[in-house]
């Protein structure tokens, strides 16, 4: 048993590679295959009758079909149109020319398109995406063109057969023409939205229920016409206008394509249907042609506004989304800023206490204790540690965020409790801090916690221009004063820095903009969402060097503003 | 000689106040300034003691006034007091020439032992720079033989051996051996020898 166990194990194995390797082998040949075999059946299904060799269809699909996949997959899909047009001739129309004209027919046919196909890839740009009107006009353009030559160089071509004569090429030049690039106009660009893109809504759009409403339209106009009878009713044509350019849109370039193309099966089968003749096939296409060109350029103009509308819109959210991280790090700047302030704030009382309280054990070992001293020292030790604990509250009471909290605000203690943050770092700078707010100024209704981080922004700012020009004697002042018409409290921050350039000034509060090393640019349009918020604003007062001076105000009336 | 003064500078007045009720009540002469400065100002050359001062101050922070004080040649040891978040500053104030840095809050006995490490160390300085003063004073007062007689006895020859090397008696080099100890108040050779090794004179 054991020693059959090995072969056992590996045949399977060995046979399934061998099948994945013919897989891929036959898959090269397999899809070429597939799309000569559907190119055959579309030309089937549209073919109507040929005049002298030269199918009569009212429309081409098959070849729009192969158009777009050499848009999509290369100009290689010539080949496969070379065949299919000869196992057409072949099968469908049951040719009887000679051989070397079928050859020449199919020649002419696969290298004109092939070679459109691959100008327009080469030269539209079309991986971008079939959604927008340079891309419609391409398409349409090289399909037009690829006609135009093709239905020249055709007649040309089967005139050199005895029984083709020079009345037969005006006879079947317009249908030919029209049939290929309708295939062209209605096919390709639905393909190349199916199969040549990877944001196609095509699948999605045929699940909707207004595609039964859609169908209903055309239904009915296709009643009203054929009701009329053909030849009277082409002049009812522009009801097939509804429908089209109600997806166009509704939906873009993918609903006008989907429309497009039901609206075309419909009136193929209507036409069929009356048994129309040739004529009134070719005014029908004509006027088809009109829809689509129009049906097209409505959704590739639709769906260029819905992609910029988009990417304005992920632009916007993440903008927004960077703000919102701005503000995250700019809580954490704040953070670690309170950290290292706090271990200063809370070292100075622990300091003096600590002192305090061993000089007061000392006494009270000595042998003959100055009792009075000690209890001095005791009381002081005291009153460091309730320095430390209102240090600390304040902090707390900083800390506690959340929704906006709007409360009576007195502007005196909020900017001072504010600057508690950015002593310890202006010291540092050697830069010193001025706060100047009269008395009796009015209390204002606020989020005290945002104010403050406005007047944190607006001084780290300060700060940060005078400490980034290494300047000495820098200073910060800070003040408040009421203005009245319309009542408002405005704080000032002003500084003696270098001052914004003029080309910074007028963008100050633009997003993104910093002139500072590692900073977000974000600090100004937080400032102004608060402010704003609070139904005020923020202005850059001055930008001059020496005297920048940044303003906002808080209206006294704020009920208004929430 | 003058006591020892713990000069106390930092801007915090109840950190200053505090530190220096705690000097004083372990027994030290205290001295409290606001700012580098003000003690700049205070001080005169010659008084004796220890500096203890913040490393964080407005104007003149605590490693400006060391570099002040190396650069006025105030021989004062300082040490420098730093929250946690000045060690970097700190050790820029070592390098600069400071005597030791202790974190805050301030443990007493650091501070107290790092006090005494540096007004002894001080203190030895200045004795042993004094006594080399000294030494060279005497010396430049040898003539030029003696100075010559004084490096031959350090470098360890005798009497008979110099006489014969400068073709005098050995009795002239005994006389000037005499006026050469009493002139640099050495007691026997071995002084002698110290003294020529402290005044560069001869190599160990």
């Amino acid at each position: 048993m054991s020693e059959n166990a090995e072969p056992k194990l590996s045949a399977p194995f060995g046979a399934s590679t061998k099948w994945r390797m013919d897989i891929r082998q036959w898959r090269v040949l397999l899809m070429p295959a597939v799309a000569v075999a559907a190119f055959v059946l579309l030309e089937w299904l549209s073919f109507m009758h040929e005049h002298k060799g030269v199918p009569v269809t009212p429309w081409n699909p098959g070849l729009g079909f192969l158009f777009a996949l050499m848009l999509v997959r290369g100009p290689g899909y010539a080949g496969v149109l070379f065949c299919g047009v000869i196992l057409a001739e072949l099968v469908v129309l049951q040719t009887r020319l000679s051989w070397p004209l079928i050859l020449g027919i199919a020649l002419i046919i696969s290298a004109v398109y092939g070679g459109t196909a691959y100008l327009a890839r080469r030269y539209g740009r079309l991986e971008l995406g079939m959604n927008r009107l340079s891309h419609i006009i391409v398409v349409l353009g090289a399909g037009a063109a690829g006609a135009m030559l093709a239905t020249v160089m055709l007649p040309l071509l089967l005139v050199l057969d005895v029984d083709f004569g020079w009345q037969d090429v005006r006879f079947a030049f317009l249908p030919l023409f029209l049939g290929d690039v309708i295939g062209i106009a209605v096919i390709s660009p639905l393909l190349l939205r199916l199969i040549g893109v990877r944001d196609t809504t095509v699948p999605g759009l045929l699940r909707r229920p207004e595609v039964l409403l859609h169908a209903l339209l055309v239904m009915a106009g296709m009643a009203i016409i054929a009701g009329i009878g053909l030849e009277a009713g082409i002049r009812h044509f522009y009801l097939l206008f509804v429908p089209v350019i109600l997806s166009g849109v509704r939906f873009g370039i993918d609903g006008a394509c989907l429309s497009l193309a039901f609206t075309q099966f419909a009136l193929v089968g209507l036409l069929r249907a009356h048994g129309s003749d040739t004529a009134v096939f070719t005014e029908f296409q004509t006027l088809m042609f009109v829809l689509s060109g129009t049906g097209l350029t409505v959704g590739a103009v639709v769906s260029e506004r819905q992609n910029a509308n988009a990417r304005a819109r992920a632009a916007e959210a993440r903008l927004r989304d960077m703000e919102a991280k701005a503000a995250q790090a700019d809580r954490f700047h704040l953070v670690s800023g309170m950290a290292s302030a706090l271990a200063h704030e809370i070292n100075q009382p622990m300091t003096a206490a600590r002192a305090l309280a061993r000089s007061a054990q000392h006494i009270l070992d000595a042998g003959d204790p100055d009792l009075k001293r000690a209890r001095v020292n005791l009381a002081k030790v005291m009153a460091q540690i309730d320095h430390a604990s209102s240090v600390l509250r304040r902090m707390r009471d900083f800390l506690r965020r959340g929704q906006p909290h709007r409360s009576k605000v007195e502007v005196r203690p909020m900017i001072a409790d504010a600057l508690l943050l950015v002593e310890a770092e202006a010291r540092a700078k050697h830069i010193s801090l001025r706060l100047r707010v009269p008395e009796n100024l009015p209390e204002i209704r606020a989020d005290r916690v945002q104010l403050q981080q406005v007047v944190l922004n607006l001084v780290r700012n300060a700060i940060d221009s005078i400490s980034e020009a290494e300047q000495r004697k820098g200073q910060v002042d800070i003040s408040a004063f009421y203005q009245a018409e319309p009542e408002r409290i405005e704080i000032s921050v002003a500084d003696n820095g270098p001052g914004l350039g003029p080309d910074f000034a007028e963008r100050v509060f633009e997003p993104l903009m910093t002139s500072k090393h590692g900073g977000l640019g974000l600090g100004l349009p937080i400032c102004v969402s608060i402010v704003e918020s609070h139904g005020g604003k923020v202005w850059l007062h001055s930008g001059r060097s020496g005297a920048t001076e940044f303003r906002f105000s808080i209206p006294l009336n704020t009920s208004a503003a929430n | 000689m003058s006591p020892s003064t713990i000069f106390v500078v930092d801007d915090q007045e109840a950190v200053r106040a505090a530190l220096a009720e705690m000097l004083s009540v372990f027994g030290f002469h205290v001295e409290t300034h606001a700012s580098g400065r003000s003690f700049l100002d205070a001080y005169t050359q010659g008084r004796r003691g220890c500096v203890v001062a913040d490393v964080r101050m407005p104007e003149m922070d605590g490693i400006e006034l060391v570099r002040e004080c190396v650069r006025r040649g105030i021989r004062l040891p300082i040490i420098l007091i730093s929250g946690h978040a000045d060690v970097p500053m700190a050790v820029d104030g070592i390098k600069a020439g400071a005597e030791d840095f202790i974190e805050k809050p301030v443990d007493d006995v650091q501070l107290v032992a790092a006090i005494n490490r540096g007004i002894e160390r001080a203190l030895a300085q200045q004795d042993a720079e004094s006594s080399r003063e000294k030494l060279a004073i005497q010396f430049n007062r040898l003539t030029k033989r003696q100075a010559e007689i004084f490096d031959l006895v350090a470098a360890g020859h005798t009497s008979q051996a110099i006489a014969a090397q400068l073709d005098i008696s050995s009795r002239t080099v005994e006389s000037y051996r005499a006026v050469i100890m009493e002139k640099m108040q050495a007691e026997s050779v071995a002084v002698l020898v110290r003294q020529a090794v402290r005044l560069g004179r001869i190599a160990l």
